[in-house]
């Protein structure tokens, strides 16, 4: 149910207040500006949308791949979402009927051998300009008026993850699978600076990959540190497993300040796919695990222990509600086994689930039917 | 007593005298094969038949590369492709390989009965006999015994993987450390198989009588079969010593090099050329790291463009060089990735329904055999099993292997799983 007064910043008292299903796995997750509505994408090609109060749900199917990343228009009810098919949409997020208002087919062709995915897309600050970034190494500014191509930003050099607007409006970051975060600027499309971040990246003479990378980018409220989400230490690239890490940097000057680890130090784990800053400064990041449950890991503006971990399930992605004071992340529910082999008749051989979880950052209401986050 | 120097192979009935002899009977009076006894002209044929046994260890996915299902519920986010062969579309990531599919013979319903590596990967390169308490050979290994010895002198077996090298004795079984494979570490030649330079040629001549001098000292109260594989691994070393220009980079065009690929399965399958083209009976290449458990789609979108374009320009340079007709390709791992897609956006292992790639002699080209479902979990025709496979191996190289047999320590033993049977489709 959805909290008509929130209360004060307490992540220590951290609940669920819903969980919210869906039949196919889920990858990305987004509150809409007016904080009404969270959407979500994965697997089964459509953008997902929950009304909070009321948990009802529509799905919109504009695409013919995963999506790889959405944004919102800070002021209409326009979402942009591009796809592992290179293809960028724009549609609004309400009217389930609605034709989408513009498509870009190929907004981020392919190359030989590799198709053109969109793995991240933002909106400039003034809601003007779509950014869309991914397999290509190359960002796309497109007018989200009309899905114009406006520039090509290159400098990348491998595939980019992640992308980040700066509380300015008009600064970009954007972080790649080599561990190298780009400073832009939106307006000329300069490339301003690297910051760099290369430990969450691993390549050894023995892997035939790329291994980790910058899966994750969030500022604080006034852009004065930056961190970057991701793992240290990858031991292969098949399992993948490495060190979970929050990397903080002090944006101005570009000098790391923090290495943040989760509570308990697992060195073969998932990355961290989502990671946000509180109002407060606290560093919030949740985990994709490997062998057990992963966390949602707090960390206090200062210091790089701890403040406060829950147990949770694997997650993907992390957004922060625009009151401050809620979190969505998109987990994983099992249906029937993973692992090697069958473990289930054809007719119960089935895709994975997932929730996506919204998380309330303060003292739940003395109301029996809140469901206290464990931990 | 040695543990396997008896079988019933042809070549123990019709020597190279005896060949020789028969081509001397005839000559000029003719075609070979309708003059000789048609069993020595198919020895003679036979003869010049290789293979190249490209091994994906751990498990390429079938969903994406030769039977891609996109938009289904175990799709995964890339695109189908179109083919050289009408119908037929690859994965996205394959765009090479999808070029000569013509080329080809696909099998899209192999099922395997092992889900794990440990398992899986001896039982499928042994060809799943039935177990009959004894370890069979890899396939290289038992081409390398079942058919006669090329005439180049250099070792039969020869196995191209990533990191070290040496002589892989276990790889023969119940055959015999002779059969075993030398392995070339990151395609290189074994170490010191150059003479030192400040050794001359009687100088190591002399060293090598000594040598022999002290081996046959310690063959006495030892297993022969151990000595053969000394006196084996000591004489592939001193043929390699007389052939370093198969191992020289520079000696290979830069526009070779740049069409393969700098990765190492494509350094590899470029030396894996040079190897056949040398005349090597048995080419095995090895990668590693395809068992992608996490980040799947990530890692597969890296990986498989590397076997894409690297096996794709082997394949073209084997036609031009008209040795397609002559070697027998196998692209494969242990089994397929499961379609259900993990809490780490990976895929596990799958041997209920995956695909393996031929081509080139004794195959047909251009055909896809077997068919999954919609959500490309099982197979929706007849399936097979790697008994089928070796049968089918066998007789493209003139072996036929309900015929044949091992006998070891006077045990018969098939030399492919008695129950199953070579597929009839992907022969030419």
């Amino acid at each position: 149910m959805e909290p008509g007064n929130p209360g004060e910043l307490n992540v220590a008292k951290t609940w669920i207040g819903q969980r919210l299903e869906h039949d196919r796995q889920l990858y990305r997750v987004g509150f809409s500006p007016c904080g009404r509505y969270v959407l979500a994408a994965g697997q089964d090609t459509k953008l997902i949308c929950w009304r909070l109060a009321d948990g009802s749900k529509k799905e919109f199917s504009n695409h013919a791949s995963w999506v790889g990343g959405f944004a919102f228009h800070p002021q209409t009810q326009w979402v942009y979402s591009g796809d592992y098919h290179g293809t960028l949409v724009c549609r609004d997020f309400q009217e389930a009927e609605a034709e989408p208002r513009w498509t870009q087919v190929a907004a981020h062709p392919g190359e030989t051998g590799a198709p053109g995915w969109i793995r991240s897309v933002c909106l400039s600050g003034d809601g003007a300009t779509v950014v869309t970034a991914g397999s290509d190494r190359v960002i796309r500014l497109w007018s989200s008026d009309d899905g114009k191509l406006q520039r090509e930003l290159t400098g990348h050099g491998g595939d980019i993850f992640s992308t980040q607007i700066h509380p300015d409006g008009m600064t970009l970051v954007s972080g790649d699978v080599l561990g190298q975060v780009v400073q832009w600027d939106l307006a000329t499309g300069e490339l301003l600076r690297t910051l760099d971040a290369g430990v969450l990246h691993t390549r050894e003479d023995r892997f035939l990959a790329d291994v980790g990378g910058v899966r994750c980018l969030a500022f604080n409220r006034d852009g004065s540190r930056l961190v970057c989400g991701g793992m240290t230490d990858i031991k292969s690239n098949t399992f993948c497993p490495g060190y979970p890490a929050v990397l903080e940097f002090d944006f101005q000057s570009g000098q790391l300040l923090r290495t943040l680890r989760a509570t308990k130090k697992v060195t073969d784990d998932g990355p961290v796919q989502g990671v946000r800053v509180l109002e407060d400064g606290t560093v919030v990041s949740q985990g994709e695990h490997l062998h057990a449950q992963s966390t949602l890991e707090f960390w206090g503006a200062e210091g790089e222990a701890p403040v406060h971990s829950l147990p949770v399930p694997s997650g993907y992605d992390l957004a922060l509600h625009p009151d401050g004071r809620r979190l969505a992340v998109p987990v994983y529910k099992a249906n029937g086994r993973s692992g090697n082999g069958r473990h289930a008749k054809p007719e119960e051989y089935l895709p994975h689930k997932a929730e996506v979880v919204v998380y309330h950052l303060y003292a739940p209401p003395e109301n029996p039917a809140a469901e206290k986050a464990a931990g | 007593m040695p543990q396997c120097d008896s079988c019933n192979r042809r070549e123990h009935h019709f020597s190279r005298r005896q060949v020789l002899g028969s081509l001397a009977g005839v000559a000029g009076t003719g075609g070979l094969g309708m003059l000789l006894d048609p069993v020595v002209a198919e020895e003679i044929k036979r003869k010049n038949r290789q293979v190249l046994f490209i091994w994906l260890d751990g498990g390429i996915s079938q969903l994406e590369s030769w039977d891609p299902k996109p938009a289904s519920e175990f799709g995964g986010p890339f695109r189908s492709i179109p083919t050289a062969l009408p119908g037929t579309h690859f994965s996205e990531l394959t765009p090479h390989t999808a070029q000569i599919v013509d080329r080809l013979a696909v099998i899209r319903s192999m099922s395997t009965k092992d889900e794990n590596h440990s398992s899986a990967v001896p039982r499928v390169q042994r060809g799943d006999p039935k177990n009959r308490g004894v370890t069979y050979p890899f396939l290289g290994s038992a081409v390398s015994h079942l058919l006669p010895p090329p005439e180049n002198q250099l070792p039969s077996y020869m196995h191209v993987k990533p990191g070290r090298g040496g002589y892989m004795w276990k790889d023969a079984g119940f055959l015999g450390a002779r059969y075993g494979a030398l392995g070339l570490g990151d395609g290189k030649p074994p170490i010191h198989i150059r003479r030192p330079p400040q050794l001359d040629s009687a100088q190591a001549a002399n060293r090598d009588r000594l040598r022999r001098l002290a081996n046959s000292r310690f063959r006495q109260g030892r297993l022969d079969q151990f000595i053969k594989a000394y006196d084996y691994s000591y004489d592939m070393a001193a043929q390699l010593g007389r052939r370093q220009d198969l191992f020289d980079p520079d000696m290979l065009p830069a526009a070779d090099k740049e069409r393969y690929g700098t990765h190492p399965l494509g350094r590899h399958l470029l030396q894996a050329r040079r190897l056949l083209e040398a005349g090597v009976q048995f080419v095995k290449v090895t990668s590693y790291y395809w068992d992608t458990h996490a980040d799947h789609f990530n890692m597969h979108r890296s990986l498989v463009p590397q076997i894409d374009q690297s096996f794709a320009a082997l394949i073209r340079d084997l036609e031009e060089r008209g040795l397609l007709d002559q070697v027998v390709v196998v692209l494969m791992s242990e089994f397929g990735r499961t379609p259900k897609i993990n809490n780490r956006c990976g895929r596990d292992h799958w041997p209920e329904a995956w695909s393996l790639v031929l081509a080139g002699a004794g195959l047909r080209r251009g055909v896809v055999v077997g068919k999954t479902t919609a959500n490309g979990a099982w197979c929706d025709s007849d399936e097979y099993d790697v008994g089928h496979l070796f049968h089918t191996i066998f007789h493209c190289l003139g072996i036929d292997a309900t015929a044949q047999q091992y006998v070891n320590r006077g045990q018969p033993l098939p030399i492919a799983h008695e129950e199953m049977t070579v597929i009839q489709e992907v022969l030419a």
